[in-house]
C-alpha cells in the first residue's frame, strides 16, 4: 500500500490544524496518509489544544515540538528530515484540500512518469483563493511554456507548496529550504526545482482542488521586498537569461506587491515610498497601471 | 562530504554523443551516487537533453542569455572591423561578447549557490570557469581531453581569438589542478604549472573486462570512431584496396557516423571494394561488434585517449595503429598486444601491417592473448578512486 505523508508546519493556529486534517480524513484515495506536524514554539495552551486534537485524530500521526519559535523555513526543513513515506504532500494549519486531490494528483504523477521518465516530478492542481470574509476565485495553475519564466510571473504558474504531491525523492533532490528567506521560501524552492531539470505537472482538469485562506492582515510589505530582492540577487543567473523589460516588470511587480500589503496594514508613509519605487523602477506603467 | 556541492560545467551538452560528454555525465552520476550534491552547468541555445542519461539527482542548468544584453559589444566589433578592417582590436570585443555572459553567469552561480568544488570539462567552459572561480574564490579543477599541443596550440582546435588562445594557458595558474589523461603529456605545461599537473586516464568500462563473449569471431576487422578527417579512415580504405583481392573471405567495417561519411562511401566505390569495406554507421552495442571481429584498426593521427582502442583491447582484439599517434600509443605496445606502424605518405605500411595480422594466425592469436591483460590499469575502478583521491586533496571532501 502507497503512504503519503503529510507535512504540516502549525503556528498557534489549532482551529486552522483542525480543519485541515478533517480534509485530510475526507480524501477518497485508498492509500493511507502519514501526518507529520511540526510545532512551531506555539503557546502552550494553543499547542495543548493542538496536541487534543491530533490526539483525537483517526490514522498516523507524528508531532514534533519546538521550544522556541524557529520561523517557517527551518520547519520545513525539520520536516523535510522526518520524511518516511514514498510520497509527500504540503498542507499549511488553515488550509484544505478538497476530497478528489490527492486521487487526482496521483493520477497525474502515474500519467507523466512515463513521459518524463528521467525526471523528478511535482504535480500541482488549480486551487481556490479565499479571501477571509470575501469571495473564493479559482486559480489555474498552467505548467506549459517556460516554467522558470512563468514561476517569476507568477500569474500562470504560483508558487505554493501546499499544492504539491510528489515522490519523496523528488523534494530530498532539491535540498532544503533556504533559511535566510522568512518569506517566499517556496518561490526559491520552485525556481531551484525547475531551474534544475525538475517538471511540474498539474491534474489537467480546470476545478480547483484544494483552498487557500487568504489574508494581508499582519503581512509585513518590506520584508516581503527584501526577501524577494534577495531570491533576485541568488537567481540572477536565471534572471538574466530575460530580457531587461522582463527583469523590470519583476521589480515593479514586487514594489507593487508589498505596497498593497503596506495598504491592508495601514501603513501609510511606507506605502507612499514603495509606490515611490514602483514608479522609478518602471514610470509608464506606474502611470498607465488604471 | 554528504551534501556538500559539487559543479560539473562543459560549454555543449544538448545531444552531444562525445567522449567529453559522455565522461562528464559518468561522472556526475558517479558523484552523486557517493552523496554529493551534484550540479551540471551548461551553455547553449535550445533545451535539447543530454545524449548520455543523466541520474535524475543530478540538477542539470543552462545558463544560456538568449538576450544577450552585450549586443553592444557585437555592433562595435562590427563597425570597427568594418573601419579598421581585420587587425584591429576585435579580437577583444569578439571575446567579451563571446565569453562574458557565460563568464558572468557562472560567477553568479559559483557566489550564490554554495558551490564547494568546480570540475571544468574542455576549453570553452575551462577558460570561463577559472575567471569565474577566481572571482569567487572557488575551487576548480580543470581536465584536458587531448593531446595538450592540440588543445593549446593548434589553431584550428576550439576558438581561433588570440586572447581566448592567451587566456587558455594563462588562466590556468589559477586552478586548483590541472588534470591531463598521461604523465607524459603533463610535461608539455610550462614549468609553473607542473605542481598542478595530475595525470588520470580514461577507462574502459568495467563490463568490457566481466562480460563474457556471446558471440563467434568471423573474419573481420573492425574500426570504431567517428567518419571525421582525424581519424584518417581513407588510409585504411586505401590499405584494404591493395590487399583485399588476397583475402576474399575477410571484410572490413566500421562503425561510427560523421561528416566525412559521403567522402569515405566514394572512395569506396572509386576503389572498387564496396562488397568487401562496409560503413556500419552507429550502433548500440559496439561490444557485441568487437566479439565479432578478429582485428582492430585504428587510423587516428592523434587522440587524448583512443577509448575504441582499450575496449577492443579489453575484448581481446590485436590491434593496429600508428606509431605517433598519441593517447593510443601510450598502451598499445609493438608486438606485445599489437602492431604500431610508421606512417609513410601513402597506405602501404598500413597495407603491410594488416596482411601480417591476417596471414600469420600465430601471432594474431599471441598479440589477442596479451591484449585483455594490457588494459587492466584502465580500470573503471581505478579511473574513480584517483578521482576520489583528487577531490579530496582539492576541496578536502
Amino acid at each position: 500500500m502507497v503512504t503519503v505523508d503529510v507535512l504540516i508546519p502549525h503556528y498557534n493556529d489549532p482551529e486552522g490544524l483542525e480543519m485541515s486534517l478533517k480534509s485530510i480524513a475526507e480524501q477518497d484515495w485508498k492509500g493511507d496518509f502519514r501526518v507529520v506536524v511540526c510545532d512551531d514554539g506555539s503557546k502552550a495552551n494553543l499547542l495543548k489544544k493542538a496536541e487534543d486534537i491530533l490526539n483525537a485524530y483517526d490514522g498516523e500521526v507524528v508531532l514534533i515540538k519546538s521550544p522556541v519559535n524557529l520561523g517557517r523555513p527551518k520547519t520545513r526543513n525539520i520536516l523535510l528530515d522526518n520524511i518516511a513515506s514514498e510520497y509527500v504532500a504540503w498542507l499549511d494549519a488553515g488550509d484544505e484540500w478538497y476530497p478528489t486531490k490527492t486521487r487526482l494528483q496521483f493520477d497525474a504523477i502515474y500519467r507523466s512518469m512515463v513521459r518524463y521518465e528521467n525526471k523528478n516530478i511535482w504535480a500541482t492542481c488549480s486551487y481556490d483563493w479565499k479571501w477571509i470574509g470575501g469571495r473564493a476565485r479559482t486559480i489555474q495553475q498552467n505548467t506549459k511554456g517556460d516554467q522558470v519564466q512563468s514561476l517569476m510571473m507568477g500569474k500562470d504558474l504560483r508558487a505554493y507548496l501546499w499544492t504539491l504531491l510528489a515522490k519523496a525523492d523528488a523534494f530530498k533532490w532539491l535540498g532544503k529550504f533556504d533559511e535566510e528567506l522568512l518569506r517566499l521560501q517556496d518561490l526559491d524552492y520552485f525556481l531551484r526545482f525547475a531551474s534544475q531539470g525538475g517538471q511540474i505537472v498539474t491534474v489537467g482538469s480546470p476545478e480547483p482542488l484544494c483552498v487557500y485562506h487568504k489574508s494581508d492582515i499582519g503581512r509585513n510589505g518590506v520584508e516581503v521586498k527584501n526577501c524577494f530582492f534577495y531570491i533576485y540577487n541568488k537567481h540572477k543567473y536565471l534572471y538574466s537569461q530575460y530580457s531587461a523589460k522582463f527583469r523590470k516588470n519583476r521589480r515593479y511587480d514586487i514594489y507593487m506587491h508589498a505596497a498593497r500589503f503596506l495598504d491592508s496594514n495601514g501603513d501609510t508613509l511606507k506605502k507612499i515610498s514603495m509606490n515611490g519605487k514602483a514608479f522609478l523602477t518602471h514610470p509608464t506603467r506606474y502611470l498607465f497601471r488604471f | 562530504m554528504v551534501g556538500k556541492h559539487i559543479v560539473l560545467v562543459i560549454r555543449l551538452l544538448s545531444d552531444r554523443s562525445g567522449g567529453a560528454e559522455k565522461l562528464y555525465i559518468e561522472m556526475a552520476n558517479y558523484l552523486v551516487e557517493q552523496g554529493f550534491r551534484v550540479t551540471c552547468l551548461y551553455y547553449e541555445p535550445g533545451q535539447k537533453e543530454p545524449f548520455y542519461k543523466l541520474d535524475n539527482r543530478v540538477s542539470l542548468t543552462n545558463l544560456f542569455i538568449p538576450y544577450p544584453s552585450l549586443g553592444l559589444f557585437a555592433k562595435m566589433n562590427r563597425l570597427l572591423s568594418h573601419a579598421l578592417g581585420e587587425r584591429s582590436i576585435m579580437p577583444a570585443f569578439a571575446w567579451l561578447n563571446s565569453e562574458l555572459p557565460f563568464t558572468l553567469q557562472l560567477k553568479h552561480f559559483f557566489k550564490r549557490m554554495k558551490v564547494d568544488l568546480v570540475l571544468s570539462y574542455l576549453p570553452p567552459a575551462n577558460t570561463p570557469s577559472l575567471i569565474a572561480a577566481k572571482m569567487t574564490k572557488t575551487k576548480i579543477i580543470v581536465t584536458n581531453h587531448n593531446v595538450p599541443e592540440k588543445d593549446y596550440e593548434d589553431i584550428k582546435r576550439w576558438s581561433p581569438n588570440p586572447i581566448d588562445r592567451f587566456l587558455r594557458l594563462y588562466l590556468l595558474r589559477y586552478a586548483s589542478k590541472v588534470h591531463v589523461l598521461f604523465e607524459h603529456f603533463g610535461s608539455w605545461f610550462p614549468e609553473s604549472l607542473q605542481s598542478k599537473i595530475v595525470a588520470i586516464p580514461n577507462y574502459v568500462p568495467d563490463d568490457y573486462f566481466s562480460l563474457e563473449s556471446k558471440s563467434i569471431a568471423t573474419k573481420k576487422i573492425i574500426g570504431v570512431g567517428r567518419l571525421a578527417a582525424v581519424k584518417n579512415y581513407e588510409t585504411l580504405v586505401e590499405a584494404w584496396a591493395v590487399i583485399s583481392k588476397e583475402f576474399p573471405d575477410w571484410s572490413v567495417e566500421i562503425y561510427g557516423t560523421g561528416p566525412d561519411e559521403e567522402k569515405l562511401r566514394s572512395l569506396i566505390k572509386e576503389r572498387d571494394v564496396t562488397d568487401s569495406f562496409f560503413l556500419m554507421g552507429h550502433t548500440s552495442n559496439v561490444m557485441e561488434k568487437y566479439d565479432e571481429s578478429l582485428i582492430f584498426c585504428h587510423t587516428a593521427i592523434h587522440e587524448g585517449f583512443g577509448l575504441s582502442v582499450a575496449e577492443a583491447l579489453a575484448r581481446d582484439l590485436p590491434v593496429i595503429a600508428y606509431k605517433d599517434c598519441e593517447g593510443v600509443n601510450q598502451f598499445v605496445v609493438d608486438d606485445e598486444n599489437g602492431l604500431l606502424i610508421e606512417r609513410g605518405s601513402t597506405a602501404d605500411s598500413m597495407a603491410v601491417a594488416l596482411k601480417q595480422m591476417i596471414s600469420d594466425d600465430e601471432m594474431r592469436k599471441r598479440l589477442a592473448g596479451n591484449a585483455k591483460e594490457s588494459i587492466r590499469p584502465f580500470s573503471e575502478t581505478k579511473y574513480y578512486q584517483k578521482y576520489s583521491q583528487l577531490i579530496t586533496e582539492v576541496a578536502g571532501l
